[in-house]
């Protein structure tokens, strides 16, 4: 199996507690591309990340990973997961356990590839080739020596980087990242956006991030899709992209 | 307004439960003779007793202060074993009655814990003791039927309040349930499940203490033989040293989360 994946989300609507979010929306992302999703708030960017992790399946539509769809791989429990943990996912609050150390945190990404036992191992007793191989990638994002750290003890900006090393260390198929510079400041958004690309590059991996800021966007991905009201607008490469289109995207709705 | 219909009924609802339970505060004040006890009792709290106050003891019992050694030992163990015993049972019982359960767990077992908790344990004592006799496993499980049932409800609602985003993402990235659970949810809520298991300690220190009541050799069996035979300054004896357990066990438990939360 290659080491990057293919998406195609084939005319997925997803309707949230009788709301509708999405309207058939179809796009494909080759692998290694990377790929911003911009629009305003509400626009669905992350219901669209979270249908591509298989958090959410579509009401109508399809999402396949190299042609297998989710929908249909969860008939097993096993199926889905194996499917899922071909997905690392960033998540906006990043979603780490604070009170655990930085090596139990990464460490817990790799589950999928373990068993239950094998797993409290790592959480209680990492082995040492689990603690160079998660010093290894801490040291490729800088955090080298974080790695017995408390993550309650880490700024915003280190957390982030954990939780993207705990979704690296999974060794995924394709990376998502939820709106992943909304609390960090700009500078650091954009360094932390480039890390999230070289990385990504290093290992082949498509790259498909949300950003609200659509110029940062345009600066760091080589296509932007943008979203509003749950329809796709438009799909472009960004040096395609004009500015009246980003406007138009983000203007607020005529009363 | 709401909130004040809400109040004014409680106060109502409270004045008319003192009508009902025609008290007599007159009651409170002792007789004469009252106030002679009362103040020996409470003179004597300045003079804890070091030994027997009456040379009168039985002859297979311990020096005083052996005595007062091997109660509190005895007193500990059996709290110990209690609260041991209820963790054990208690905690797989908190995950079951959790949000995590399916309904089908989750139901029975939340009716079963509410059935546990519903008698107090000193009631399970008189209910262990009338069909097993002065029997140490009896009043042990007398103590932990309710204390697990308490234990369990208190970590399924400290499970349910923990923040899930870590326990779905990992199940999210390909992890079971359970690897998730041990990884995500659970670190978070242990040490308040930790905190919560040593306030329980103290509890069943007390209750050990007075469980003694009915005849088991913890603190309780001596103070109630001492208070029988008026011997007040035995009698603080017994309440310091329950006193100084607790507060040991306070330090303990404080030391042990300094080290592991702070």
């Amino acid at each position: 199996m290659a080491a990057s994946a293919r998406f195609e989300v084939d005319r997925v609507s997803v309707a949230l507690g009788g709301n509708p979010v999405l309207h058939g929306v179809s796009l494909q992302i080759e692998a290694g591309q990377s790929v911003a999703f911009v629009g305003p708030s509400g626009a669905g960017k992350t219901t669209l990340l979270r249908l591509l992790g298989g958090a959410l399946f579509p009401d109508q539509g399809e999402v396949r990973i190299d042609g297998r769809s989710f929908a249909a791989a969860a008939s097993s429990r096993a199926g889905l997961r194996a499917l899922r943990s071909e997905v690392g996912f960033v998540h906006q609050d990043y979603a780490l356990v604070p009170n655990l150390r930085v090596i139990q945190n990464v460490a817990s990404g790799g589950f999928a590839r373990r068993g239950f036992w094998g797993a409290l191992r790592d959480l209680v007793r990492p082995s040492t080739a689990l603690q160079e191989e998660v010093l290894t990638l801490l040291d490729r994002l800088g955090m080298g020596d974080k790695l017995f750290q408390r993550v309650d003890t880490l700024s915003g900006g280190q957390q982030q980087r954990v939780a993207l090393a705990r979704a690296l260390f999974q060794h995924p198929r394709v990376l998502l990242a939820d709106e992943p510079v909304s609390s960090v400041d700009p500078a650091r958004a954009r360094a932390l956006l480039e890390l999230m690309h070289e990385v990504a590059a290093e290992r082949g991996l498509p790259l498909v991030v949300s950003l609200h800021d659509a110029d940062l966007a345009r600066d760091l991905f080589a296509r932007i899709v943008g979203l509003r009201e749950g329809h796709l607008v438009f799909d472009l490469p960004s040096a395609e992209l004009q500015d009246e289109q980003l406007d138009a995207l983000y203007a607020l709705p005529q009363t | 307004m709401r909130q004040g219909l809400v109040l004014l009924a409680m106060l109502l609802v409270g004045m008319l439960a003192f009508l009902a339970l025609d008290l007599h505060w007159g009651g409170l004040l002792p007789t004469s003779g009252g106030w002679e006890i009362l103040g020996e009792f409470m003179s004597a709290a300045w003079q804890p007793a070091l030994d027997y106050e009456t040379p009168n003891v039985p002859r297979d019992w311990l020096p005083f202060t052996d005595q007062l050694l091997d109660a509190a030992w005895r007193t500990i163990v059996f709290a110990a074993a209690a609260l041991g015993l209820s963790l054990l049972i208690g905690s797989p019982l908190g995950l079951m009655a959790s949000s995590l359960a399916p309904t089908w767990l989750r139901v029975p077992s939340r009716v079963l814990i509410a059935l546990m908790r519903s008698v107090h344990e000193l009631l399970w004592a008189v209910v262990f003791l009338a069909a097993v006799g002065l029997n140490t496993a009896g009043a042990v499980l007398a103590l932990t039927i309710p204390y697990a049932g308490t234990l369990a409800k208190i970590f399924s609602e400290m499970l349910d309040e923990a923040p899930q985003s870590p326990y779905r993402a990992l199940h999210l990235a390909g992890g079971t349930r359970m690897q998730a659970f041990f990884a995500g949810l659970l670190p978070r809520a242990a040490p308040d499940m930790a905190a919560y298991a040593f306030y329980r300690f103290e509890c069943a220190l007390r209750s050990a203490a007075v469980l003694g009541f009915f005849g088991y050799p913890t603190i309780g069996y001596y103070l109630r033989l001492s208070f029988e035979n008026l011997h007040f300054h035995e009698v603080w004896t017994w309440l310091y040293l329950l006193v100084i357990l607790v507060i040991l066990l306070e330090a303990w438990s404080s030391a042990l989360r300094r080290r592991f939360v702070a």
